[in-house]
């Protein structure tokens, strides 16, 4: 057998507390904000009050995006042009249909580099980006967690 | 802080795939597909022995993923599938999950070395219908050792 690391449940809570906070706590309209594990299924998410699905949606595949290609959404922007330069079609070539590169999709990796899920946050905008949301909700994870981002914000 | 789990190596994938094609071959049964998933139900390790048609491999994939993501053999989701429409739900097909089946020869396997026994992966061997598939994967579960059962 082999030994897995993953986030839990109680790590997804606190990281869509402090997006959730965040947002109420600036008048922010509402995110969605979804938290996966390492097999890149939920382990929790949201969507605030008065938010269409579309948001939920979106984050949730923006989380697979980082979770499955172990890097940020930003980062898959980088991963897409590399291939394309290289004459493959980049992560369309993949042909699934949850794949993103939307921004706000963060992998999370551990200090001895096992990626352990990612977090995500659509619905931002306003003066708060999908982003910076997701530096709040990975900021709540506290030491020891880094992520992957691409050469781009977000 | 993260938690940790197992789930079966690549090295048990490939032991459990070569006990079951060994076994077929030595008890000169005819030819099977026989396919190793993770607890996410991702292959491992898969064999289609010759002359087996692709829809073996694939049938024995959806079994091992079906005994990994239900947590039981393909049979015993046929049983909650029953008790399920009893309720008056239609039991795994409202999953509405394309690559679940309760096709025998699906099995969810488990190891105890941490105390109880916690999924670690699945197992599906698909192949003629003379042959008994659950025997068969029963024996690559068992070539894994003591500590490794089967539901």
């Amino acid at each position: 057998m082999i030994k897995q690391r993953t986030l839990t449940l109680r790590e997804a809570l606190r990281v869509i507390n402090a997006v959730v906070d965040y947002a109420e706590a600036h008048g922010h309209v509402g995110i969605a904000c979804v938290v996966l594990d390492k097999d890149a299924q939920i382990i929790a998410g949201v969507k605030m009050d008065g938010r269409v699905s579309r948001f939920y949606k979106a984050a949730h595949r923006k989380a697979y995006a980082a979770a499955v290609f172990e890097r940020d959404t930003s980062a898959v922007v980088d991963l897409h042009k590399s291939m394309e330069a290289n004459g493959t079609r980049g992560p369309y070539d993949w042909n699934d249909p949850m794949l993103t590169t939307l921004p706000g999709g963060y992998v999370v990796v551990d200090d001895e580099e096992n990626v352990l899920g990612s977090i995500s946050v659509a619905g931002g905008g306003g003066g708060i980006s999908d982003w910076e949301f997701a530096d709040i909700g990975f900021a709540a994870l506290g030491e020891g967690f880094h992520h992957r981002p691409g050469s781009i914000h977000g | 802080m993260p938690r940790d789990y197992h789930i079966l190596s690549l090295d048990d994938a490939e032991k459990m795939v070569r006990a079951a094609v060994e076994h077929v071959k030595a008890q000169g049964l005819p030819p099977m597909a026989v396919v190793v998933v993770d607890r996410a139900g991702e292959i491992l390790s898969g064999s289609r022995m010759d002359t087996v048609h692709p829809r073996y491999f694939n049938a024995a994939h959806r079994k091992a993923y079906s005994g990994a993501i239900f947590e039981r053999s393909t049979p015993g989701m046929n049983e909650m599938w029953s008790r399920q429409q009893g309720e008056g739900h239609k039991g795994p097909s409202d999953w509405n999950d394309s690559m679940l089946t309760t096709l025998p020869g699906g099995l969810c396997v488990t190891n105890d070395e941490d105390g109880r026994p916690q999924v670690v992966g699945g197992i599906g061997v698909a192949g003629d219908e003379e042959a008994d598939e659950v025997a068969i994967a029963v024996i690559a579960v068992q070539a894994l050792g003591q500590h490794f059962h089967y539901k």
